[in-house]
């Protein structure tokens, strides 16, 4: 055996399972893996998610929020694939055009192609349709585009999943979003919305609200794109020109620094906020019949106007 | 020894005596978590044995909204 081979086995570029070049070495649990190996393990663990967290019934009519990015476009592939054993089962994607100029519209293409490639219906729906702009119209005259925009697109993917007869919304949030999250609430002292967190968030329990479940969430985002990229996904890498999550990239950054720092971190810290979640549910889920419909759109809320319509005035 | 890196727009070439795709990263300020690595075409692991002529094509893999 050749120098060069000695080094690159001693540094873990060979499959654990099989001696086959590496695609990846996971530090966190001191392995490599070859593509077929890693794919076959990470749809492994995704269906552990699936089963540990019931987020699927059999009969279920599930959602894609489908935005063309690796993760939800990953999410969309394997669902696909999983669903075709399930008989009773539906799955179709949703994909919201908010009308942003060379960014949503490339996007949009690629969650077309992909689904035309799996056979999976997708519907559109726009903001301009919907509020009667564009994104590009909406801030106009305004800043900080991701209030607006998560506000309405999040309106929009129920209202829209509901009337096209979705039993679950299923989105392609990952390990590394879920922890953004849990350390921005704690942060910013948003303990109670903690509890909407999760693999299968429990919010509400209510006819107009279309439960939402995350299969990737113990899923870290580069093996996400490791695994979109094996499987041939297309990786739109087109920045949104409005993102502004200062504090988010801050502690993605942070994050990311201490994985590569401490192996495992990630994975430790959201096992930890896993063994509070119980207890922060216990604190501060409220009683649902809290639960009011908003005086205008007649969306759930918990005031007499939604979040929507209260930006809606602004528009 | 000479590794020649494309990252997104960004180009650099690395002279140094780097031994593994992981080293160029670190030379580069690059953090390991927040990329895919090709070479040929091919995805390859942080532990990859690199030699002078290489080059290495990264796939940034954080959402950016």
């Amino acid at each position: 055996m050749r120098d060069k081979d000695n080094i690159t086995e001693r540094q873990g570029n060979k499959c654990w399972k099989c001696g086959d070049p590496a695609v990846i070495h996971r530090k966190y649990e001191g392995k490599s893996w070859c593509s077929e190996h890693f794919t076959e393990q990470f749809e492994s663990l995704v269906k552990g998610t699936i089963r540990e967290n019931d987020l699927f019934e059999s009969d279920d009519k599930v959602c894609v929020a489908l935005s063309g990015g690796m993760d939800s476009s990953a999410l969309l592939f394997f669902l696909s694939d999983l669903f075709k054993d399930w008989r009773n089962a539906d799955l179709f994607a949703l994909a919201i055009d908010e009308g942003i100029e060379d960014y949503r519209d490339e996007s949009i293409e690629i969650a077309e192609e992909l689904c035309r490639d799996l056979g999976v219906d997708l519907h559109i729906a726009s903001f301009k349709e919907a509020f009667g702009k564009t994104l590009d119209e909406i801030m106009e005259d305004k800043e900080y585009g991701c209030t607006y925009c998560g506000v309405l697109r999040r309106w929009l993917l129920n209202r829209k999943s509901r009337e096209l007869g979705a039993t679950k919304l299923a989105t392609g949030h990952n390990m590394d979003d879920e922890l953004q999250s849990i350390f921005m609430n704690y942060l910013r002292g948003n303990m109670n919305r903690m509890v909407r967190l999760g693999a299968k968030p429990a919010v509400l329990d209510n006819e107009k609200f279309i439960p939402r479940v995350k299969p990737f969430r113990d899923t870290p985002e580069r093996e996400i794109a490791l695994y979109g990229r094996l499987r041939g996904i297309d990786l739109h890498q087109t920045e949104c020109p409005y993102v502004d999550n200062s504090l988010r990239f801050d502690v993605r950054d942070f994050l990311n620094d201490m994985e590569a720092k401490r192996p495992s971190t990630k994975y430790t810290s959201l096992r930890a906020f896993d063994k509070l979640l119980p207890a922060l549910q216990n604190m501060f889920s409220g009683d649902d019949s809290s639960v009011k419909e908003c005086d205008f759109c007649g969306e759930i809320t918990s005031g007499d106007i939604c979040k929507t319509c209260q930006l809606r005035e602004k528009i | 020894m000479s590794i020649k890196v494309i990252h997104g727009k960004k180009e650099h070439t690395v002279d140094d005596d780097s031994t593994t795709v992981e080293g160029v990263l670190d030379r580069i300020g690059v953090n390991p978590e927040t990329v895919i690595v090709e070479m040929e075409d091919e995805i390859v692991s942080l532990g990859k044995a690199v030699v002078d002529g290489d080059k290495l094509n990264l796939i940034n893999v954080v959402s950016g909204g």
